[in-house]
């Protein structure tokens, strides 16, 4: 029977629970005992951006060579560089939207950083900014005027990018996720983010204070982003960190039993408990601080294997594009029609529209399928089964 | 002379990061090698050109003049910068 995991992810996984600074730190290291092959292992850590992560565990290893050690290392320093390059872009951008009296968090990246032991070192790529609706109009005009020009082509429907001159991607966010395929799950976000906005706080993040959301927001931010990217491509094993050292902040009671109520009611239990099952068996997260069970551990090695075959935002084949919340037909045409609504989200809106859209939507798939994605349309809808069936068992959406 | 207020250093992954923590977006970071980090915990404290190169002559094995222009060249990026008070 082929083994779930290979000896190098055994290693990384092993290492980043080292690195993340739980209490089992003095676990064996086994990548000191037995030499794994650590050109893979940097491959593997690439692929998830978790690199930089390993910077200590890197540092003090006597099994890795110089020049792999060397390669990797140089890479850290080029996280802390960028880390901070961020950070102040962060400051830059939030207080330029404050002198315009437009209230703003911080979410993801840089916020998120701050819960890890060296903030520096986890690996960020954009800024992401969370505004309320009414105002987006004069901070797109605030961002601009500042020289940071909108991008042409908007491929989401919960925020607007920006490019800065420098190549820095900002993302101004109206929701935390893009619209989820039940219309109820929808409304309760949609509702959600005046409270967001009143509880949020001020916190020093790396010596800088920044607007961030109170901890039970920020959870509820963190695992909405991941089943968002999880119901589609993927996502990395650098999102399984972020939940495993958010439990680690001193947290209130009123602020787990908080998060408890959103995710409740946002009927993402099953979502949520899989993925912790994950982090305490895997990264070392202490089960005890988490107010929710975690779930089989079947289930949480079938979920590990499927993140660690996605890599970072599921970038690792053509093939992964969704994955459905059952098994059936009639799951496949639910997943179509949102799929429809996404992509046409105004003409979408018209249900007399909607046969056309359907053509337009099944025509475009089957195009792209075989021009830019160069993949057949069956070995899609083969993985979206596949990846479906570990999603029925979570029982989305249902309260 | 010394550095001025609002400066912080973070030692980690092996290189010096120096922050301006009260400046926004633009030449609000800039890193350090080993010796400039080396100078730059001297120059925490009020201290002079002379003390600096007794002490960099002390820990680095370099020529007097070698050092002396290189300390030179340090303290005027470092004033250009307008991150010492003299």
């Amino acid at each position: 029977m082929k083994e779930l995991l290979s000896y190098e992810e055994i290693c990384l996984l092993g290492m980043l629970k080292e690195a993340l600074g739980g209490k089992e730190t003095t676990a064996v290291r086994q990548w000191e005992e037995r030499t794994p092959d650590w050109g893979r292992i940097s491959e593997i850590s690439g692929k998830h951006a978790v690199t930089s992560l390993l910077y200590d565990v890197l540092d003090a290893s006597k099994t890795i060579c110089a020049q792999e050690k060397e390669r990797m290392m140089s890479g850290c320093r080029q996280t802390v560089l960028q880390s901070y390059r961020l950070l102040f872009l962060t400051k830059y951008i939030t207080r330029l939207l404050e002198k315009r009296k437009i209230p703003v968090v911080v979410l993801k990246g840089v916020s998120t950083a701050a819960f890890y032991p060296v903030p520096e070192l986890r690996k960020t790529g954009d800024i992401d900014i969370l505004i309320p609706e009414k105002d987006v109009g004069s901070a797109c005009r605030a961002i601009q005027e500042a020289g940071i020009w909108m991008d042409k082509e908007q491929r989401a429907n919960h925020h607007i990018a920006f490019t800065t001159t420098e190549g820095i991607s900002i993302e101004l966010h109206t929701m935390f996720a893009e619209p989820f395929d039940s219309e109820t799950v929808n409304r309760y976000m949609k509702e959600r983010i005046g409270e967001c906005f009143r509880r949020c706080m001020r916190e020093k993040i790396m010596g800088i204070e920044l607007p961030v959301l109170d901890r039970s927001y920020h959870a509820w931010q963190m695992i909405l982003h991941m089943l968002q990217h999880f119901l589609r491509s993927g996502f990395g094993v650098k999102l399984l960190c972020d939940w495993t050292v958010i439990w680690r902040q001193p947290w209130t009671g009123e602020e787990k039993e908080k998060l408890q109520e959103l995710v409740v009611q946002s009927g993402i239990r099953g979502f949520v408990e899989t993925v912790t099952g994950v982090c305490v068996k895997y990264l070392g997260l202490e089960q005890e601080l988490v107010p929710f069970v975690p779930a089989q551990e079947e289930i949480a090695d079938e979920f590990l294997r499927e993140i660690l075959d996605a890599e970072e935002f599921g970038k690792s084949d053509t093939d992964r594009m969704v994955a459905l919340r059952g098994t059936g037909a009639v799951d496949f045409v639910r997943e179509f029609h949102h799929q429809m609504r996404l992509t046409y989200p105004k003409a979408g809106e018209m249900v007399l529209l909607w046969p056309i859209l359907w053509v337009m939507m099944l025509v475009g798939f089957l195009h792209r399928n075989r021009t830019v994605r160069g993949v057949s349309t069956w070995r899609i809808i083969k993985k979206a089964a596949g990846r479906s069936r570990l999603v029925a068992q979570m029982h989305l959406f249902e309260r | 002379m010394k550095i001025k207020k609002g400066f912080e250093i973070r030692q980690l992954a092996n290189i010096s990061v120096v922050v301006k923590t009260d400046q926004e977006k633009e030449k609000a970071v800039f890193t350090l090698n080993d010796t400039g980090t080396f100078l730059w915990n001297l120059l925490g404290q009020e201290t002079e050109e002379e003390a600096l190169l007794e002490a960099f002559l002390g820990e680095y094995d370099v020529e007097r003049e070698e050092a002396q222009a290189d300390i030179r060249e340090y303290i005027d990026t470092l004033s250009a910068m307008e991150v010492l008070e003299t």
